[in-house]
């Protein structure tokens, strides 16, 4: 908590004109978001509409494309100045992520052993050197520096498979990775949180999926993540689980305060959890819809809003009703 | 000839592994629905039908080398072996030819592990490695290594040290398959998670992919295992002066075939017993997968 005091951003994450492109098809076409600190934000779309992209860029497990008219654009101004230091380190800089961007964004998972190390390198020059080049990579978007990508606090997901190390024990799982004296009653504490206390030297493998999904959520949260990223974590669940962990998240949520982006392609549970519905269509956000409701919040409040976001989903909310 | 025999005195060594095998599958099935401690007792010992065809074998064996249909020269009753092997233990001399045998096993073993790991680890964890390593080594496994030994015999003599280096190079080849393909299987999702998590490389290494490949490598452990035996027997028809080849041998030139038929059955526990001991480092290692929800 103290530490939150310390950190000067306003907002969670920012992405400023963010694309993306797979293999000449591209999934983000400019996407422009802020997610303000301590936000729970929906993001709604079709599959294969980018959500996961997008968390993906968030999470620093990909990088987004560079603007070529910008890469150009830092070429020409270092050619032409080229006495001073900085921009004449700008033509190398900048070309390295790119590089690096198409290595790691190969989707088939085999690689992923031997790029390690490339993919450490990617994820510390997202941090860093995009910081520093912005200047001259996006003079468009304002005179400061804006990375595309810039998100300040740390980051935590939860998949929507867990993703648990089946041949570490519930416990270790969550504790795993965390650098702290107490990591060991911090993650027992979490565990109790997601009502798992009893759970601890538990084999994942024994888990139900709702189970597994709340050590996840524990493992996402024992962190204490400034943005916490859900990628549809509830999509392979029983409706009454589901239920279940949407109270939970919204829960834990209100005591962590963590921002919060969930991405689902499920409209109801969007409206019932998020501050902010954002729909993503055609690589853009195509519609942003506030829910000013308090919660819990009653199916029969949001059948209009329901109806206005299916719209923009492309279905008409009388076919689906 | 050499390879004839080869055959014929690998045999005990191959059936071992296949009841063992098969002892496996009856055990694995039968625990998870719980039980009396009782039960599981009488899952792992085979079903008592299962005893009459090898007693009725060994039984008309027996009758058969009495009625003198089936003399000593060929092949000596179940008794008899039993008497030689009881007097070979007594006398120290098969003590002395197992633990010749059993070092030769195990420091080829070893010396074929550690290349086999280390190699395959490179290959596995290191695209230039992979690159580098990787093709001699399938270039390589395609000799037959048991085909190596006159080269072998130039290279090393005729010592201890072409054994040796027989049941190394049995043991290398199957371990580097394995743990190569073992840590290029590992989940890609969990090496993303891990990512997140904000693991550092060592965490990486040895909380997601060393696991991850875990299984495959004792797979490569118990074919390793299997081929050091293999290599070992044929290593010590090539001039042994101890050992249980060269008990065997010996046995030959006095037609001794009780002592024959022991050290085969030697062999043959041996083989047994280091598929014993896998099994039992399986279970522990990979408990994590036993206790699957039902």
């Amino acid at each position: 908590m103290a530490d939150h005091d310390t950190r000067v951003s306003a907002y969670a994450a920012r992405l400023s004109g963010v694309r993306k492109t797979f293999g000449g098809r591209q999934v983000l076409a400019g996407i422009d978001l802020t997610i303000a600190r301590g936000e729970f934000v929906a993001l709604l779309g079709r599959s294969g509409s980018g959500k996961s992209t997008l968390l993906r860029l968030l999470a620093g497990l990909d990088t987004p494309d560079e603007h070529p008219s910008d890469s150009a654009r830092a070429n020409d101004s270092a050619r032409a100045n080229d006495s001073a230091p900085t921009s004449a380190s700008a033509p190398t800089t900048t070309a390295e992520p790119t590089g690096a961007g198409v290595e790691g964004g190969q989707p088939d998972g085999s690689g992923t052993v031997a790029s390690d190390a490339a993919d450490e390198r990617e994820r510390s020059t997202a941090g860093v050197e995009d910081a520093g080049d912005a200047a001259d990579r996006q003079p468009v978007a304002t005179t400061t520096a804006r990375p595309p990508v810039d998100v300040p606090g740390r980051v935590s997901v939860a998949f929507q498979d867990p993703r648990l190390l089946p041949w570490r024990r519930v416990g270790h799982n969550v504790r795993l990775g965390l650098r702290r004296p107490d990591a060991d009653e911090v993650a027992e504490r979490t565990l109790a949180e997601v009502g798992l206390a009893g759970h601890r030297d538990a084999w994942p493998l024994t888990l139900s999926g709702g189970e597994a999904q709340r050590v996840s959520l524990a493992r996402a949260l024992v962190r204490e993540p400034d943005l916490l990223l859900l990628d549809e974590p509830f999509g392979a669940l029983d409706a009454l689980t589901r239920l279940a962990m949407h109270r939970l998240v919204l829960e834990l949520w209100r005591r962590h305060e963590p921002a919060v982006l969930l991405v689902t392609h499920d409209v109801d549970e969007a409206l019932t959890l998020a501050d902010r519905v954002l729909v993503l269509a055609d690589g853009r956000i195509a519609a942003e819809h506030p829910v000013p409701l308090a919660r819990p919040r009653r199916r029969a409040d949001l059948a209009e809003l329901r109806a206005r976001v299916l719209d923009h989903l492309g279905v008409s909310a009388h076919a689906v009703a | 000839m050499s390879l004839s025999t080869a055959g014929a005195l690998a045999r005990p060594g191959t059936t071992a592994s296949t009841t063992a095998t098969s002892t496996t599958a009856t055990s694995t099935t039968a625990p998870p629905g719980g039980g009396s401690a009782r039960r599981r007792v009488r899952a792992r010992l085979p079903a008592p039908r299962r005893w009459i065809s090898p007693l009725v074998l060994v039984v008309a064996w027996q009758a058969a080398s009495a009625a003198g249909v089936l003399p000593p020269d060929r092949l000596a009753a179940p008794l008899t072996v039993l008497r030689s092997a009881v007097d070979l233990a007594a006398s120290g001399e098969l003590t002395d030819a197992f633990a010749v045998s059993i070092s030769r096993v195990a420091v080829g073993f070893t010396l074929g592990a550690a290349v086999g790991v280390l190699l395959g680890a490179v290959a596995g964890l290191s695209r230039w490695g992979e690159a580098l390593v990787d093709p001699p080594v399938q270039m390589l496994r395609t000799l037959p290594f048991l085909g190596l030994i006159p080269l072998f015999i130039l290279w090393f003599g005729i010592g201890e040290a072409p054994k040796i280096a027989l049941v190394a190079l049995g043991v290398a080849f199957p371990l580097y398959l394995n743990v190569h393909a073992g840590i290029r299987g590992a989940d890609g999702r969990l090496l993303e998670a891990a990512e997140v998590l904000g693991f550092t490389r060592w965490e990486r290494l040895r909380h997601v992919v060393a696991p991850a490949a875990v299984p495959q490598g004792l797979v490569g452990l118990r074919q390793g295992l299997a081929a050091a035996w293999l290599s070992l027997i044929i290593g010590e028809q090539v001039n042994a002066d101890a050992g249980l080849g060269f008990l065997i041998n010996n046995a030959r030139d006095f037609l001794r075939t009780d002592v024959i038929v022991v050290g085969l059955l030697v062999y043959a526990a041996l083989g047994l017993l280091t598929d014993a001991v896998v099994r039992l480092v399986e279970r522990r290692v990979l408990r994590w997968r036993t206790t699957t929800r039902g």
